[in-house]
């Protein structure tokens, strides 16, 4: 694991870094996520994990989205994920069915063995943030490592908004 | 089953190549970590056998007389390892084939997970 950093921002996460189009796989180890990986929802197909006599086995940049986004919501003290605007959008867009919310305020980057981890979490008033960025990363790091096989090498949050009791939504 | 209709289904179904699509579709959906199959792009990820649609399985011949899966499939959250549940499908698939016997002309087969999807409270009671 490397560069694993956090903000608390009034603002919106930073628009992805560009990148080209995918390029043919090289050895495992030996490109970056971060650096030669592809942007959730860039692409449709998947990305090949596991090469075995009987057949090989890819994961969709989706489910490593999602697996992501249930490991942080796991976490005591998140309330959601996605920033205010995104949160927004976003609910419009799982109403009319365009989206699943389960992907809001998660981005995630997949090499063939590696996977860096972008988040935007609503933290809950009165918890630690530290602690639960800490709490996140090392969950999301568990799950996506444990469920997918793959290594994650970053997982960056950003701290957009807070939830304060009895209001419905924040900010 | 009349004969007319015995014939017509055994002609529609007389392919191992869509045997195959259905029995590994029918074996890997049954598994409990698996939801359903994917019909993919543009329904790119779809068999015929006997006249229906197969959802998340593709089949391609191979020369020496064997065919390939592929089984695209949405896996029910939470979930373990996901290389543990592809080998897991694939000996399922397996093991599904030679009942049918089709373990001759199985070849590789390949886990592709497209989406993941969480479990309903019902599920993770029962």
């Amino acid at each position: 694991m490397a560069d694993q950093t956090e903000s608390v921002s009034g603002g919106e996460q930073s628009a992805p870094q560009p990148q080209g189009p995918p390029q043919p796989q090289g050895p495992p180890q030996a490109q970056s996520a971060r650096g030669e990986g592809r942007r959730s929802g860039q692409l449709a197909h998947p990305i090949a994990v596991l090469e075995s006599e009987r057949g090989s086995t890819t994961i969709a940049d989706v489910v490593v989205t999602k697996v992501a986004s249930f490991a942080a919501l796991e976490v005591p003290g998140v309330y959601g994920l996605g920033g205010g605007v995104a949160r927004a959008v976003g609910d419009v867009r799982t109403l009319v069915g365009m989206s699943d919310s389960r992907t809001q305020g998660v981005s995630v980057e997949v090499g063939q063995r590696e996977a860096a981890v972008d988040l935007t979490l609503v933290i809950e008033y009165g918890e630690s943030i530290p602690q639960v960025c800490e709490a996140v990363r090392n969950n999301v790091i568990k799950r996506v490592e444990g469920t997918t096989g793959l290594s994650v090498v970053e997982v960056n949050i950003v701290v957009n908004d807070l939830s304060f009791p009895g209001v419905e939504e924040a900010g | 089953m009349s004969a007319a209709e015995h014939s017509t289904s055994a002609r529609l179904s007389s392919s191992p190549r869509s045997r195959l699509a259905r029995v590994a579709l029918q074996a890997a959906t049954a598994m409990p970590q698996v939801v359903v199959g994917v019909r993919g792009p543009r329904g790119a990820w779809v068999s015929v056998d006997a006249g229906e649609i197969l959802e998340g399985v593709v089949v391609t011949a191979r020369r020496d007389g064997r065919f390939d899966i592929e089984l695209h499939v949405v896996v029910r959250w939470p979930s373990g390892s996901l290389l543990t549940l592809a080998d897991q499908v694939r000996a399922t698939v397996k093991r599904a084939a030679g009942r049918a016997q089709l373990d001759g002309v199985l070849g590789q087969v390949t886990v592709a997970f497209e989406d993941v999807r969480e479990a309903s409270s019902e599920e993770v009671a029962g």
